[in-house]
């Protein structure tokens, strides 16, 4: 990465950087397998055991060792698992002896939905947040945001979900304490499997102010942390530019103090934000567990601690990949990012 | 502007303020039972654990049921049975109307199928049947009678044909793929080939499980209003639990912390059926290794721990074994006045027998990280044998860590906290426990052997003769207790809390932990509030 003329961007500016990148994102998780392998396979937990039942004869755990080829090499065992990733297949699970894809396909968007509809409320609101106290600053939004700030960071999830879950569900009764939809509303029509998107896409009503009534707790909880730290983040930012050459020139053209704000100087105080997004993009889709058992909520999050329960070696390992390739694309998204916000930012 | 927004904030706020719980369908009431476990496999040669069962005593019947408590095997696929003098041959003969979901006749040839899939692939139930009876020793005799030649005369078979259920032949083998016996396609609900009361409705993994009742159940129904289906839905929290129960979410749930459980109980509107169940919970102390594989300091910490404390830990929710059978159990014996109770002068005694009059040595006291109570357990045994000069370390642990611990001598831990829950009611299921060939398995964790117990285990359950049977058990449960592998604990009680207008719960100690029989459930209108 490195400064440039401005506005210079021939169009294949990023060309060489993104295939350097999506090859060091290969890498990446080749070296993640075989870490997350050697884990699962060093714990001492015998998964056939686990998986045979409390009362299974030696015969039957055996039976079920061969069967999941437990008893070949570790190495022939990884060779064989990185073999059918390029054929996509991640292995069955012991647990729910399904192929390991269709549980990822099932419990996957369900948390990915949660997750960017999370990281939407926690970007708008903590930009908007940010960006007036940082305008106002000593103001009474000012002092409102820190409040939020310190909240934010010091409240667990879980705590506050089930404070949320307490308050709006059951004394005012005013939202669902749990799931994803109601028992009998239909399920949209799976284009993107986002409840929200697809019932929009589709102009089912009904089953959209459903969905966003089975989401809005969970997300607001798992928003929380992130909205608090983008809006200190993007507050900082915006104190930092304020007293900039450019914005004082904005300001000495005449231009209005809100192109001013969120023309001028927003846009470059939001890059250190765009990165604070992409990373609590990976930090939220890792970290939906606690949310999700509180709200019910059918997720990925769940699905990775129960395989974790049972030592359900492919299951935490396609769970492992699924998530670090998420974060290794939020990263590279937000990289890419940079060029848009500040076309100076070009890759060679 | 402000107008549209009001009207967004109200259509979603708002129609949560329409009345949530049970549903109704079709003019008939389904019932909401939140619970924490998932289902995932509901395939009754596969797997069973007490979410599986409830789905499967659901959709499936089995020769035998277990009903009510103390626990009678009711007959239901077979309407009689005899067996021959030597316990040998059983020979069962079938009701003649029970037909399956799809219309087939549940005949001989379809028992002999489940029986001879559940063996060859020997998953699930099949250890329970696993070296006594071979597929060969099954034979169709006519369509409504079928023969069991078991390899040896083993009394307890009749006590596990409650777990061996039916399947329909046709609907399985339809769908066979290179000789897996259907078991991919069987596996995967919305599948399933039962003749039981329920039929599923809809089935999203992860959420919940829909079953409706099947109008044209062979058996009939109880109730003229039994329930017109249930929803099986996953609550994991128990504190998620409290609130679902509360606000009417669900109608009945299983997990709620012990408090909450009280709490409960006094709420208008929701009662609380509590019964002692079959679970018991022990320190399995090692009887190979390490200072516990001497009897005598086995006893000196039989006689130094704080048995009430257990009660106190479950909130007098629980009562105290006095034998190593549970209550519940044929052939139990209450030895109250030989159980180990809280003695320090007897077990300092015993420490001074053993040649450590002043301890001096530690143990290891192995329990399942974020079981609070096994925690608080482990604190009393901490200060319980500092009092003998014992130090206890407290070690926890993820629970499949700790099975692979278990499965060695040389591995399991001095102490481990452990749980147990019988399948059957028979003596047997208890007694085996304690004999070798339970090794590796997580209730084995003593390592417990002593040849008079192993002799009189093997010849116990080759003994038809009920009353020769009930002495030797009698005599099992005393040598036990007097070899003392572990600490006998208690059992704490099963607790559910239902919406009062859910009727016809009937406990049976043999069901696992919070599976409730869905079939004698009702709906009690009177009480029954309105969905405003």
């Amino acid at each position: 990465m490195g400064g440039g003329p401005l506005n210079e961007r021939p169009p294949y500016f990023m060309t060489g950087y993104l295939i350097r990148r999506i090859l060091l994102l290969g890498l990446t998780l080749l070296g993640l397998s075989v870490l997350v392998f050697i884990i699962s396979r060093v714990v001492p937990a015998d998964p056939a055991r686990l998986a045979a039942g409390p009362d299974a004869t030696e015969e039957m755990v055996q039976k079920l060792r061969k069967e999941f080829r437990l008893d070949d090499p570790l190495p022939i065992q990884y060779f064989a698992y990185v073999r059918g990733i390029f054929q996509g297949d991640l292995g069955r699970s012991i647990r729910t002896r399904r192929p390991v894809i269709e549980d990822l396909a099932r419990y996957y968007p369900a948390t990915l939905e949660l997750v960017l509809f999370s990281l939407f409320l926690a970007s708008i609101g903590g930009i908007l947040i940010g960006t007036l106290s940082g305008v106002y600053h000593g103001r009474w939004i000012d002092q409102l945001s820190r409040l939020i700030a310190v909240a934010g960071v010091g409240m667990p999830d879980f705590w506050l979900a089930l404070m949320l879950q307490m308050w709006m569900a059951l004394k005012w009764k005013l939202l669902p304490s749990g799931g994803r939809l109601g028992f009998q509303t239909p399920q949209p029509i799976g284009i993107t499997h986002f409840f929200l998107l697809d019932s929009l896409l589709t102009g089912n009503w009904r089953t959209f102010v459903e969905a966003l009534r089975h989401i809005l707790l969970p997300a607001i909880s798992l928003s929380f942390p992130a909205f608090a730290s983008l809006a200190r983040l993007t507050r900082a930012e915006v104190l930092d530019v304020l007293s900039a050459e450019f914005v004082k020139t904005a300001r000495a053209k005449g231009l209005g103090e809100g192109v001013v704000i969120w023309r001028h100087m927003l846009r470059n105080a939001l890059i250190p934000t765009t990165t604070m997004i992409g990373l609590r993009f990976g930090w939220m889709l890792g970290g939906t567990v606690m949310v999700e058992t509180v709200f019910n909520w059918p997720g990925l999050g769940l699905y990775a601690v129960q395989s974790a329960t049972f030592a359900d070696f492919n299951a935490i390992m396609g769970t492992t990949l699924l998530v670090g390739l998420n974060f290794a694309l939020a990263n590279l998204l937000v990289d890419l990012l940079y060029g848009v916000l500040d076309p100076r930012i070009r890759y060679d | 502007m402000i107008r549209k927004i009001s009207v967004v904030v109200l259509l979603v706020t708002g129609l949560a303020a329409i009345g949530l719980g049970y549903e109704v369908v079709g003019g008939k009431i389904h019932v909401v039972y939140g619970a924490r476990q998932p289902v995932e496999i509901v395939d009754p040669s596969i797997h069973y654990d007490w979410s599986t069962r409830n789905i499967l005593q659901s959709l499936y019947d089995a020769l035998l049921k277990y009903v009510d408590n103390p626990p009678i095997l009711e007959p239901w696929l077979a309407s009689s049975w005899e067996v021959s003098p030597d316990g040998l041959v059983w020979t069962f003969h079938l009701v003649r109307n029970a037909k399956f979901h799809n219309g087939d006749p549940v005949t001989a040839d379809a028992v002999m199928f489940s029986f001879v899939r559940t063996l060859t692939l020997k998953q699930g139930p099949a250890w329970m049947l696993l070296g006594i009876l071979d597929p060969e020793g099954i034979e169709v005799i006519d369509p409504y009678t079928i023969r069991f030649t078991l390899n040896y005369p083993y009394a307890p078979f009749i006590s596990v044909l409650p777990w061996w259920y039916i399947m329909n032949p046709n609907v399985v083998m339809a769908h066979e793929v290179d000789g897996d016996w259907g078991t991919n396609w069987l596996r995967n609900p919305p599948n399933e080939a039962g003749s039981g009361p329920f039929v599923i409705r809809e089935w999203r993994h992860g959420e919940y499980y829909w079953l409706e009742a099947w109008d044209e159940y062979w058996k009939g129904w109880p109730h003229p209003d039994h329930i017109g289906g249930f929803i099986f839905k996953l609550i994991r929290e128990p504190a998620s639990q409290r609130v679902a129960i509360l606000t009417g979410e669900a109608d009945i749930v299983e997990g709620v912390t012990p408090r909450d459980f009280d709490e409960l109980a006094k709420t208008p509107g929701i009662y609380v059926p509590e019964y002692p169940g079959m679970t018991t919970f022990g320190i399995k102390m090692n009887t190979r290794r390490g200072m516990t594989a001497n009897p005598l300091i086995r006893k000196a910490i039989c006689y130094a721990f704080d048995y009430e404390a257990l009660i106190d830990i479950y909130e007098g929710h629980a009562i105290l074994m006095d034998s190593p059978f549970p209550p519940a159990t044929k052939g139990y014996v209450s030895l109250k006045e030989l159980m180990y109770r809280q003695d320090l002068e007897k077990a300092k005694e015993y420490m001074r027998m053993a040649g450590y009059p002043e301890g001096g040595f530690e143990l290891e006291y192995v329990y399942v990280a974020g079981l609070e109570e096994e925690r608080l357990i482990g604190l009393v045994l901490q200060e319980c044998l500092a009092k003998l000069g014992i130090t206890v370390k407290l070690v926890p642990m993820v629970w499949p860590q700790m099975v692979e611990l278990i499965s060695k001598p040389e591995t399991s831990p001095d102490m481990a906290a452990v749980f147990t829950t019988p399948v059957t009611n028979d003596p047997d299921a208890i007694a085996i426990q304690y004999h070798p060939m339970s090794a590796g398995r997580y209730y084995y964790a003593h390592w417990y052997e002593n040849p008079k117990v192993t002799q009189l285990v093997e010849q116990a359950r080759a003994t038809v003769d009920w009353d020769t049977r009930a002495k030797m058990y009698e005599e099992i449960q005393k040598i036990i207790l007097e070899d003392a592998p572990e600490i006998f604990g208690m059992l704490y009680n099963r607790r559910w809390a239902l919406r009062e207008y859910v009727q016809g719960f009937r406990f049976c100690p043999l069901r696992m932990t919070s599976e409730i029989d869905m079939y004698y459930l009702y709906i009690d209108k009177a009480k029954l509030p309105s969905k405003s």
